[in-house]
């Protein structure tokens, strides 16, 4: 308890939570908003494209999307580090939020192996894609999902 | 120039609009002119655009209007629920449209099933609008007020209309409110994860990819659009008061108004649906990707910003 105390305290915690200025709060906020809507919205077309949808979409192209999916993974692993930091003592204890990040690491690991074993393949689009593949497509979204349900959630039961 | 003014400029646009999209649909149904039943799905689309900002507006007039002399706030009401239902009847209308124009880019011709929906739909909402239409005309107009209509009283409890109803459902059961803020994010994942994909290709990346192929995704995109839209009207209906109160809300929908009738330029027009596997991208479809990706990230800054900027 006491690390979260002092993270709380801490200049980067302070500022999230007390700064006045837009760029504080509410930046945060909004950066996590982008940062979701880049990461999970790619998500959403890597996704459902594994799943079956548009099969006329050839798969190693799409390997070029994964950086600008890692790129919103970084916004907000750093916009969520603020936020997180700005209430430690209350939030990181939450069993939401402890879910939360558990579905975040599984997506990311999800999304790992998706781009190295999958996109990354050059002879992904001359053979029928695995089911272990469709499998995966599917689990990135419903975990996805899960983790905004729980983050969302977060601000509503303490 | 205040939001009353505006509501009375915008309120055209759906009723005649409307109007306007059936003459033309039954005029090509008629004549078996396919050019002009892809302008009515157009009418149709773009009028089911336009009818958010005139909701919207309508809602933030109700306050001022419904305190002056002379106008009675039950008839407002009566308006306010006939609104709702009008609005939404014109949005399936317009998706329904826009699936058609989908289907008859990417399959030649619109289903028959989604012709004969779009007709039902369309017939449906001109009878609504028209009677949203009188009711609005007959709060401020005595002149033309059918008899009796002064003298409505506000309705006895538990039946106080559609508007109210959905309003204390949000309000009085704690579940709501957070699932309908977790569809609004679940439905903007959609949008924005096939908008990306749309505007990349654009750009001129993933030029391995025919824009044929990525065009299979826009129903996802528009799907997602819904699921956002209705969970957003749920909200506003809700608690309208506080959002008509922050000038961003406004700047957010502008912004969701234009980027929405820039749909169109992907779903139909020649210029994206001919760029095919390995074809880079011309400076318009550039300026196209850079704007529609700014229209919907600004629709998003604001949305997120009202809590703060109110």
């Amino acid at each position: 308890m006491s690390f979260l105390l002092w993270l709380e305290s801490t200049g980067f915690g302070t500022f999230v939570r007390e700064s006045e200025s837009l760029f504080a709060y509410p930046t945060f906020i909004v950066l996590h908003t982008f940062g979701l809507s880049i990461v999970v919205g790619i998500s959403v077309v890597v996704g459902t494209r594994l799943m079956g949808l548009a099969p006329t979409i050839p798969l190693a192209p799409l390997n070029k999307l994964f950086p600008i999916m890692w790129f919103g993974f970084a916004i907000n692993l750093f916009s969520g580090s603020g936020l997180a930091a700005a209430a430690a003592s209350t939030t990181i204890p939450n069993p939401l939020f402890i879910a939360k990040i558990i579905f975040v690491l599984t997506a990311v690991a999800v999304m790992v192996v998706l781009q190295v074993k999958v996109f990354r393949d050059p002879e992904v689009d001359d053979k029928p894609l695995d089911t272990m593949s469709k499998a995966l497509g599917g689990s990135l979204l419903a975990l996805w999902l899960l983790a905004m349900i729980s983050g969302r959630l977060i601000t509503y039961i303490a | 120039m205040n939001y009353s003014h505006i509501h009375i400029v915008l309120n055209h646009f759906p009723t005649i609009g409307t109007f306007f999209g059936l003459a033309l649909f039954l005029y090509a149904l008629w004549k078996k002119k396919q050019d002009m039943q892809i302008a009515s799905f157009v009418t149709f689309m773009v009028m089911a655009v336009l009818v958010i900002p005139t909701f919207i507006t309508g809602a933030a007039a109700e306050g001022a209007v419904s305190q002056r002399p002379g106008v009675n706030p039950a008839l407002v009401a009566l308006h306010q629920d006939a609104a709702i239902v009008a609005f939404t009847l014109l949005v399936l209308t317009g998706t329904f449209a826009w699936l058609a124009l989908w289907q008859y880019r990417r399959f030649n011709a619109p289903s028959q099933w989604t012709v004969w929906t779009v007709m039902g739909l369309a017939i449906i909402t001109m009878a609504m609008m028209m009677q949203t239409a009188t009711l609005g005309g007959e709060i401020s107009h005595p002149e033309i007020r059918a008899e009796g209509v002064a003298e409505v009283t506000a309705p006895p409890e538990g039946e106080e209309g559609i508007a109210y109803a959905l309003q204390m459902w949000m309000v009085n059961n704690a579940w709501v409110w957070p699932t309908g803020e977790t569809l609004h994010f679940t439905g903007m994942t959609l949008l924005f994860g096939v908008m990306f994909l749309v505007n990349f290709r654009l750009l001129g990346m993933l030029r391995g990819v025919p824009f044929s192929a990525i065009h299979r995704f826009l129903p996802l995109g528009i799907l997602g659009f819904g699921v956002t839209m209705t969970s957003g009207v749920l909200m506003f209906n809700a608690d309208f008061h506080r959002y008509v109160a922050v000038p961003t809300f406004f700047l957010k929908m502008f912004l969701v108004v234009v980027a929405g009738i820039s749909v169109l330029y992907v779903t139909i027009f020649d210029d994206t649906w001919a760029l095919g596997k390995g074809d880079g991208t011309a400076l318009r479809h550039k300026i196209f990707a850079v704007t529609n990706t700014l229209l919907w990230l600004g629709a998003m800054y604001f949305g997120r910003m009202i809590p703060y900027l109110e």
